[in-house]
């Protein structure tokens, strides 16, 4: 059960993407892409060679199979129904940790590429992903108060009908704070745009440059793993433990599907922000979980 | 119904972080119509239907105008008079917007303290109640005493306003709600006079800047248009 829902999700994660889209597209008026469309663009793309440029080294060859690697990795260790394979002994920050490995590889393989736009891309990049940082441990640190331990299972043990009850207005702060992170870990609107066309705008975008081929198939593949992962953890983290994992699974499923349209919404109603703003709304969301973490710890 | 209400009183409280760091009146203008709207349905929601049964006429209608007033002719007055002065952020306020949440955040903690201390929730139907119309209010007077614009300002009367009426429901008074029409009057009035003085201010000088309005002294007069080093919009 727990391999057959971890390939479940493997073969899931592109659909989810397609999900956002197709929300995009029904309040932009278009017929969209099509749900299935980044399967078919996966499908065009291994079947490519991989083209290099000049100045690079071994490193941009294997960074973008290096960060896909990783997040397979965490996406092994997700207990997606209930229980996972070793998630019992993973501690939650391992999980995240695991995801920066990927990352830090990305940004590696950008800066080997010797493009400019890529370094620049490479280092918003990290500067964005270390001001999420706190967010996800004050977040971490809130879920270990509430039940009681570091590893992975019981940090998304879920929340006790009890704890909805009392303090659904810290829930409510958490989700937000949490939703933020999870935004800008996947590089979309308000903190990046997937869509954008101009380098100096671009984010995560940029570092993918001049990637093609295969490796380009693995990091679009990991972004959309990465979405799915993440709105999984956002979706396991509110959800009681169900006994029986298909229910279990398809709950999360349809959670994770029900973050993708939320984030289809957010994308069409809101514009991105500007970078220097970007700090800020961050700062907001850190204040927003510190403040849960207020109400829980003294309540 | 009483979760009803503490989610309500949830999104107060993020609306109170967001306009806190909103530069962009337009969207400010929008969250606090927001907020007018939750604190018109708050009585609807904290009223106890289980004991009670369905409300009278009077708290419906009390609710009805309540939302319409602050949610929908308010905040179309100040759109109106955002377009009109054609401001459309606040640029260097004196309380930068990072720091305007940092102190929202510690006036929300220092707020749940004292709500805590005051012992009023024995008698009102959240808990949460008190906190958030303290932070409501300390947000409010933040932005009246923190920005420069003038419509800022009286966007944070209104959101001082809406902790006040959040305070009036929480505490269940008996003739609260004759005392919130007469509040709702009086802000309605001020509100409407202000958008009034904003959109004839912006005809007459090149900014609403309230800095720049301290300046308007009888030696300034002659000069209306005197030009200042910093940049306005």
């Amino acid at each position: 059960m727990n391999i057959l829902s971890v390939i479940l999700a493997v073969i899931l994660a592109p659909l989810f993407l397609g999900i956002v889209n197709q929300t995009k597209a029904f309040f932009g008026g278009r017929r969209g892409p099509g749900y299935l469309r980044l399967y078919k663009d996966l499908f065009k793309l291994v079947r490519k060679s991989c083209p290099r440029p000049m100045p690079s080294t071994w490193i941009f060859d294997i960074a973008q199979s290096v960060s896909l690697a990783s997040v397979i990795a965490a996406s092994i260790v997700f207990p997606w129904s209930g229980v996972g394979i070793g998630s019992s002994i993973v501690p939650a920050v391992l999980f995240f940790y695991i995801l920066a490995a990927g990352r830090f590889f990305t940004v590696i393989g950008a800066l080997d590429a010797g493009n400019a736009f890529e370094g620049m891309g490479a280092s918003r990049e990290m500067q964005f992903s270390t001001l999420a940082e706190p967010i996800v441990f004050v977040i971490l640190g809130l879920l270990v108060m509430l039940n009681g331990d570091v590893s992975l299972t019981s940090v998304l043990a879920g929340v006790s009908s009890e704890t909805w009850r009392e303090s659904i207005v810290a829930l409510i702060l958490v989700f937000g704070a949490f939703y933020a992170v999870f935004l800008l870990e996947n590089c979309r609107v308000p903190f990046d745009d997937p869509e954008t066309h101009l380098e100096l705008t671009m984010i995560h975008e940029a570092m993918l440059l001049d990637v093609g081929g295969v490796d380009l198939a693995f990091a679009l593949y990991g972004a959309a793993l990465k979405f799915e992962l993440l709105a999984a953890f956002l979706v396991t983290m509110f959800v009681p433990q169900l006994s029986n994992p298909y229910l279990h699974l398809s709950v999360i499923f349809g959670g994770v599907a029900l973050i993708s349209i939320l984030t289809g919404v957010v994308e069409s109603i809101m514009a991105r922000v500007r970078f220097f703003k970007t700090p800020q709304m961050l700062l907001g969301a850190l204040l927003m979980a510190s403040l849960a973490v207020f109400f829980i710890a003294c309540f | 119904m009483i979760t009803l209400s503490e989610i309500a009183l949830a999104l107060f409280l993020v609306a109170d972080f967001i306009l806190a760091g909103a530069s962009r009146l337009r969207s400010a203008v929008r969250f606090v119509a927001m907020q007018g709207l939750v604190v018109g349905i708050l009585p609807i929601f904290m009223w106890n239907w289980a004991e009670e049964g369905c409300p009278g006429a009077r708290v419906w209608i009390i609710a009805f105008v309540n939302a319409v007033v602050k949610g929908v002719v308010l905040p179309l007055l100040l759109m109106y008079a955002v377009r009109k002065a054609r401001t459309r952020r606040e640029l260097e306020p004196i309380v930068s917007f990072p720091v305007s949440q940092i102190i929202v955040f510690f006036v929300a903690i220092g707020a749940f303290i004292v709500g805590r201390l005051l012992h009023v929730h024995a008698s009102s139907a959240s808990e949460l109640a008190v906190p958030v119309a303290l932070t409501t209010m300390g947000t409010g007077l933040l932005l009246i005493c923190g920005r420069k614009k003038a419509i800022t300002q009286v966007l944070g009367f209104l959101i001082l306003e809406n902790g006040i009426s959040v305070f009036g429901a929480a505490i269940l008074l008996e003739y609260g709600i004759i005392v919130e029409l007469g509040i709702l009057l009086d802000v309605f009035a001020l509100v409407f006079i202000l958008g009034i003085a904003v959109f004839q201010i912006s005809r007459t000088f090149d900014s609403t800047d309230t800095d720049k309005l301290n300046h308007l002294g009888d030696t300034h007069l002659m000069h209306p248009h005197h030009q200042h080093d910093h940049v306005h919009a």
